[in-house]
């Protein structure tokens, strides 16, 4: 029941630059098990997205994977061949990227590419594969007749549907969403916050999703994993990581989010910037911007903290068990 | 600073009635097929020194009503009225080339993309100086000054690092900073802002709100903020209206609106706002379809196809007036 399908251990990726190597993930451990989805969030270059794309394995030309595991289904992907790893993208993991006009080839019908996708991956004939793309256009909600249409006749949601629908096409265990709705109205992500929640635990998927906004992460997961600097410094279930989070960090980013309904809290700045990848600090990276900050905190790197269930990196946590 | 005109009774921003339409289809010496309804019918004031919130979806009309406001567009037909500085409403459609230019001194817009609003090849400091240059304000000197005084104002400090940078050389925060502070260098009456924040990470997005809010108090501009967030609406606005297809359905205080939405399309556009807080989680209220463009439009309610409380009244009669309700709402439905 609550097997891992996924399993990160100690993963870190470089991106060799001319300034030198900027550490972009650093030693991110996560499990995820069959059904289960965690949010991960983050501010911009934090190494959400590097870490989606390492799980890929489809990093730009000067990024690197230094150490870990990424293991699927009892197999590490990082000791693939290419062409073994590229028998696993889409059927065993795939991603829904942000900006779904650019996955989309403009000049080809979009049911096409969904069928190309699957013909790619399995051996079907192509009526199996577009009977299978009319299926998933009705399971991300959009109407039959605009399979024969192209990229440029579909809105930015129905686009995004498009774009997760092929993401479902191969019938993947694990499915890594990075930041799908942000440039969505508000009721346009909400329905397709819906549907993509009732999707995955229909077909039992395990997701990583993966948001700057921590409001979109309750909505679509039950538990949250917080990314600064490139490490995972606080996980946990999100009801409890919002009303007692432990990493200064996680409760600075939630009070940072303007709220529509209870009272009318002042917003809550988080002054500064987050560090150098090029030159991580020697203790904890968030020390520069800490509320709590302590002499150590410059000094040592942060000591686990973990109670039911959760846990984080700190020297002095907001709350304790 | 400029003399502060007599507080008196005419209003910073008042638009009656103003209607923009987009013709489409049509050829060569052939009048146009069908017209889009972008703007239709829209009424509001906002008195000096407040701000107003325009919150609707994607192509609901809030980014042309706004543009109208700084005469970027004219109005198809209607009037918008400004107060000038002898504290006089001036029709904007009076305005001649001079006049125009004048009225640019006193209203500027900040934009949603600051990737996209800056000229990649211009230092902060030509960025920020260009409305001064434009309007021939100061010699180089005093444009300088001008300039980094408003930069330590935006929190662009050290002022002396970030003058001679290039866009692609700060973050998208900072960019937003020099959008800020260039639209505020002239000191306008009215500052119009097109979704700031929308384009930025929640953390930063918080740090540009309460710099706008500080500005605000600072400088006493009357805002006009567009925004399809009601959660950012809520901390930037006094007031909010809230369109649909080219139409305001709802207009009131932000507060009492949040608390208590009275028009369907309200109430489902704040119960989509996702809330982090699982407790403080509403049930949602589901409409139907997505936002159709507003091409030659059925007389009926705008909101019929998706609204969830539509009844035959909806569909038979026009669309509905704004009427008031209690506590000064407005509200432009049937059925509530």
């Amino acid at each position: 029941m609550t097997r891992a399908v996924l399993e990160i251990e100690g993963l870190s990726v470089e991106y060799a630059t001319q300034k030198g190597r900027v550490h972009a993930v650093t030693d991110v451990n996560l499990e995820l098990a069959e059904g289960e989805s965690i949010g991960l969030v983050g501010e911009s270059g934090c190494g959400k997205t590097t870490l989606a794309l390492a799980l890929m394995r489809i990093l730009a030309d000067n990024g690197r994977i230094v150490s870990g595991r990424v293991v699927l289904d009892g197999e590490d992907l990082l000791q693939l061949s290419e062409p073994e790893m590229a028998k696993r993208r889409w059927r065993a993991i795939s991603m829904v990227f942000q900006s779904a006009m650019n996955c989309l080839n403009p000049v080809h019908r979009v049911a096409d590419q969904i069928v190309e996708a699957i013909m790619q991956h399995e051996d079907v004939s192509p009526r199996e594969a577009m009977d299978r793309t009319r299926s998933l256009f009705e399971v991300v909600g959009l109407d039959a007749s605009l399979l024969r249409r192209y990229p440029h006749e579909y809105s930015g949601g129905m686009r995004q549907r498009a774009v997760i629908a092929m993401a479902l096409a191969c019938n993947p265990k694990v499915i890594i969403a990075d930041e799908p709705t942000t440039a969505l109205d508000v009721l346009v992500q909400h329905r397709i916050l819906e549907q993509l929640t009732e999707i995955q635990s229909r077909r039992r998927m395990a997701m990583i999703y993966i948001s700057h906004d921590i409001a979109v992460i309750a909505q679509v997961s039950k538990s949250v994993g917080v990314m600064y600097a490139g490490r995972l410094v606080e996980r946990g279930p999100v009801r409890e990581t919002f009303k007692r989070p432990i990493h200064p960090y996680t409760e600075a980013l939630m009070d940072s989010v303007p709220s529509v309904g209870g009272e009318k809290r002042p917003l809550r700045l988080l002054g500064g910037d987050p560090p150098d990848l090029l030159n991580l600090p020697v203790g904890c990276a968030f020390a520069a911007r800490c509320p709590r900050v302590q002499a150590r905190c410059r000094s040592e790197a942060p000591p686990i903290v973990s109670y039911e269930g959760r846990w984080a990196y700190c020297w002095n946590p907001v709350n304790q068990p | 600073m400029n003399a502060i005109p007599e507080p008196g009774q005419v209003p910073a921003v008042k638009a009656e009635h103003l209607r923009k339409l987009y013709p489409v289809g049509g050829a060569f010496l052939r009048a146009p097929r069908s017209f889009i309804h972008a703007v239709d019918d829209v009424s509001f004031t906002v008195e000096d020194g407040k701000s107003l919130g325009l919150v609707g979806e994607s192509g609901c009309g809030k980014t042309t009503t706004a543009k109208m406001v700084v005469k970027l567009i004219e109005p198809t037909s209607g009037e918008i009225q400004v107060r000038d500085s002898g504290g006089r409403a001036v029709s904007l459609s009076d305005l001649d080339g001079r006049a125009t230019k004048r009225f640019r001194r006193s209203a500027q817009m900040i934009y949603q993309d600051p990737y996209e609003s800056l000229n990649p090849r211009r230092t902060v400091l030509d960025t920020i100086a260009e409305p001064l240059v434009v309007q021939g304000m100061g010699t180089f000197a005093e444009r300088e000054e001008r300039v980094m005084s408003m930069m330590a104002q935006v929190g662009l400090t050290p002022v002396r690092n970030y003058l001679l940078r290039f866009p692609h050389e700060l973050s998208g925060g900072q960019r937003q900073r020099v959008a800020i502070a260039r639209a505020l260098i002239l000191a306008p009456k009215i500052v119009v802002a097109d979704e700031p924040t929308s384009m930025l990470d929640v953390s930063v997005r918080s740090n540009i709100i309460q710099l706008m809010l500080d500005m605000r108090d600072r400088l006493g501009a009357t805002y006009l903020y567009i925004t399809h967030d009601v959660a950012v609406a809520r901390y930037m606005c006094d007031q909010i209206a809230v369109m649909y297809l080219g139409k305001i359905v709802e207009m009131g205080s932000t507060e009492e609106i949040l608390r208590d939405p009275v028009h369907p399309y309200t109430q489902a556009l704040i119960s989509a706002v996702p809330v982090p807080d699982p407790e403080q989680r509403k049930s949602s209220i589901a409409v139907k379809g997505g936002v159709a463009r507003p091409i030659d439009p059925l007389p009926r309610c705008r909101f019929y196809d998706r609204c969830p409380a539509a009844t035959s009244v909806c569909e038979e009669s026009d669309h509905p007036s704004l009427s008031a309700r209690n506590g000064g709402r407005m509200v432009a439905c049937y059925n509530r």
